[in-house]
């Protein structure tokens, strides 16, 4: 499990990058300013920085120059500034990614891993029950054996297995897999959820929650 | 090519062919001086000999002898030959111009060039007496010619007189290389003086050159300094004065930039931040049926950030809609005005309670914008958190016929540092805080720009832990009152009539209300 520290001001932003990282299965802790920050980085021990830029009292460069040269821990921006130029700033600074608001969670969780997977310390490997997803190489493993998914459904998989335990909107789910400018069509989503079950003998993990959609259960 | 070369180039052209003229003027005015005044004197040596040779001649037919070839030879030579006299050479020729004598040894002269020698002397018929010369080159040396038809009484003979003149010519060469030694060394020492001249002459203009490459190159500081009160002189000084124009134009422009830069910064900013946990928590409850803990707080959050984002919008129009145009200024009773404040902020203030002392006036100005001035001075002493849950606002008659309202908490106040800061777009003295209040950091400006167009500036007097005072001043005239026609007496009516409210209005305010 990593450990991610999250140094941002608004209070909103920290709180909700919590909830999202916490539900996929990482260890967060929240800095309200550069200078609490700088104490979490001295004290504990994290895989991954979160780091705004605009800070009270010790603003994110600095951090991040502190950062850079005592614990070295992969540090990912969040900023407001979008501008190429404060882009390269950051990562010149020794960022190793760049990322602006308002950004998607998903996009951020995708980054997180990104970052992670480069310094060997990310969730490559997941497993629930007997099933292993690596979600670098997109495959699924049941019992030791490889079972074959299309795109589609892997992306469902991945979908159900960060919301674990949590039920799902079905509206969403088929947005956030078959994009926004499809028309929801239940169908397919109920189809391809039939599949996921049968092909990973999930019956009673995949639950279909009434009214609402479909949950995960660990 | 340099301007300096230039003008040595053709200054020294230009002294050069003028000494040449001189220096050929010079030297030939002297050769023909030198050249006349030794043709007079030879001239008059060649007529002395020729007398002397005509008297011998003379004495010798009187003698009764007769005049033969060897006589006259005789006659000519001696007088070279044992006195040392006569003319450097002699010839004589005979009628048909046969040569009877010659002290060189070979032809001098052509026949041809005797013969119009002679003939020509022979036209003028004066027998020679005349001291006519000519000129010959004779063996590459300059001869004076004499030549003389001399008539004995029964023959004729040509006689002629050479004069050697090298030395005149020789003087006149000898000259030219004086004169033409001196002019080398007259442009020469006048081309460095002049090259010395030029060079100092244009140094200011090199300078000049040399600052308006780095102002090309945007060092709008530079300068030149030249102290000489001449054309170039005039001419730096308005190179200056260019400069110091556009070094403004270009700080100013530069200040513009900043402030845009900064202004977008801090909108993008204050629009993100809110904007990111909206979405953020919004995506959250569409996707996953979260619990009922984390579904308020994330609707809690979305409700607080749309408040951030509704502020910010509502004030960012306001602050781009002002224009100096649009203000209607308008007489206010300063009372009213203060009152309808109170009552708006008084259900919106969390820590304090208004209270107001004012002295009645008329000023001009805005109303809206002036409530609006005054609402965010109010909301800002509020988030102060003053110690005494007090805000109070005081209304003065200044010396001059201002008024000054002032909103005075006794609050966290504003550290040092900040206090220039505070009414930038976007500053925020601490952001956590200023946020958990709703704050944007835009207030102030708005402020500041609504005082501006009131001809008025915002004065902030803030001590860190005390408490912080901000104070404007408005133009305007005695409200008019019953008693108004009293002018000295105006102070004590104004005591009088001394807005006495001290209403606390808050909950128990709007009550009243």
């Amino acid at each position: 499990m990593s450990r991610i520290l999250i140094v941002e001001d608004e209070i909103a932003i920290a709180d909700l990058i919590r909830i999202e990282l916490e539900a996929r299965g990482y260890r967060c802790e929240i800095a309200l300013d550069g200078e609490a920050g700088a104490d979490c980085i001295e004290k504990k021990q994290y895989d991954l920085l979160l780091l705004d830029i605009m800070l009270p009292k010790i603003d994110g460069y600095e951090l991040l120059e502190y950062n850079r040269r005592t614990v070295q821990i992969p540090t990912i921006l969040l900023t407001a500034k979008s501008r190429t130029r404060d882009k390269i700033e950051g990562l010149k600074a020794g960022a190793d990614d760049y990322v602006t608001k308002p950004f998607e969670m998903d996009e951020l969780a995708a980054r997180i891993e990104a970052v992670l997977r480069r310094y060997h310390k990310g969730n490559e490997v997941q497993k629930i029950g007997d099933v292993e997803i690596n979600v670098n190489m997109r495959t699924v493993k049941k019992a030791g054996e490889f079972v074959l998914l299309t795109p589609k459904e892997f992306d469902l998989l991945t979908l159900l297995v960060q919301n674990k335990n949590y039920a799902l909107y079905r509206e969403t789910i088929f947005e956030k897999v078959w994009g926004a400018e499809l028309e929801f069509e239940t169908r397919t989503l109920d189809l391809h959820i039939q599949r996921l079950r049968k092909k990973l003998d999930w019956k009673d993990r995949i639950k279909t929650v009434y009214k609402i959609g479909y949950m995960l259960e660990d | 090519m340099k301007f300096w070369k230039k003008q040595v180039l053709f200054t020294v052209a230009a002294i050069s062919v003028i000494l040449g003229f001189g220096r050929y003027y010079i030297v030939r005015n002297n050769f023909i001086h030198s050249l006349s005044a030794i043709a007079m004197q030879k001239a008059n040596q060649y007529l002395l000999e020729k007398y002397m040779l005509e008297s011998k001649v003379v004495r010798n037919i009187q003698s009764g002898k007769e005049v033969t070839d060897e006589t006259l030879l005789d006659f000519v030579r001696f007088p070279r030959e044992y006195m040392g006299q006569g003319s450097e050479y002699v010839a004589l020729y005979t009628e048909d111009y046969r040569q009877i004598y010659s002290d060189i040894d070979i032809e001098w002269l052509e026949p041809n060039t005797l013969r119009d020698l002679f003939q020509s002397q022979k036209e003028r018929d004066d027998g020679g007496a005349s001291s006519d010369y000519t000129y010959c080159l004779l063996r590459d040396k300059p001869y004076l010619l004499f030549a003389s038809v001399w008539e004995l009484h029964y023959r004729t003979v040509y006689l002629v007189n050479a004069y050697d003149v090298t030395g005149v010519f020789e003087e006149r060469d000898r000259q030219s290389r004086a004169i033409l030694l001196a002019d080398v060394v007259i442009l020469a020492v006048s081309s460095l003086v002049i090259s010395v001249f030029s060079i100092f002459l244009t140094a200011p203009i090199k300078k000049l050159n040399q600052a308006s490459r780095k102002i090309a190159d945007g060092e709008f500081q530079e300068r030149v300094r030249i102290g000489s009160r001449d054309e170039i002189g005039e001419l730096a000084e308005s190179f200056n004065r260019m400069a110091d124009q556009v070094e403004e134009r270009i700080s100013d422009l530069n200040t513009l930039i900043k402030q845009k830069d900064d202004f977008l910064n801090g909108f993008t900013h204050e629009l993100k931040t809110p904007m990111t946990a909206i979405m953020g928590y919004a995506d959250l409850l569409r996707l996953k049926n979260c619990d009922a803990e984390i579904s308020r707080k994330a609707l809690n959050y979305i409700y607080s950030d749309s408040k951030r984002l509704e502020s910010l919008a509502f004030k960012l129009m306001t602050l781009m809609s002002l224009s100096e145009e649009e203000m209607k200024p308008e007489d206010l009773d300063v009372q009213k005005l203060i009152r309808r404040v109170m009552k708006a902020e008084a259900e919106l203030l969390k820590n304090a309670k208004i209270e107001a002392e004012a002295q009645p006036y008329t000023v001009r100005g805005d109303g809206e914008l002036l409530e609006s001035v005054l609402r965010n001075l109010i909301e800002n002493a509020d988030k102060a958190e003053p110690r005494d849950h007090k805000i109070r606002i005081r209304g003065e008659i200044l010396r001059g016929g201002r008024y000054r309202i002032s909103v005075t908490d006794r609050g966290r106040g504003i550290p040092r540092e900040h206090l220039d800061r505070v009414t930038e777009d976007f500053y925020m003295v601490d952001k956590s805080r200023s946020r958990a209040g709703g704050g944007s950091g835009i207030g102030l400006s708005l402020v500041k720009k609504i005082l501006d167009f009131h001809g008025s500036v915002l004065s902030i007097q803030s001590v860190e832990n005390v408490g912080t005072t901000v104070s404007f001043e408005l133009a305007g005239e005695r409200a008019v009152s019953g008693k108004g026609a009293r002018p000295r007496g105006g102070e004590k009516s104004s005591t009088e009539a001394r807005f006495r409210g001290r209403e606390e209005f808050g909950a128990e305010g709007e009550k009243d209300a």
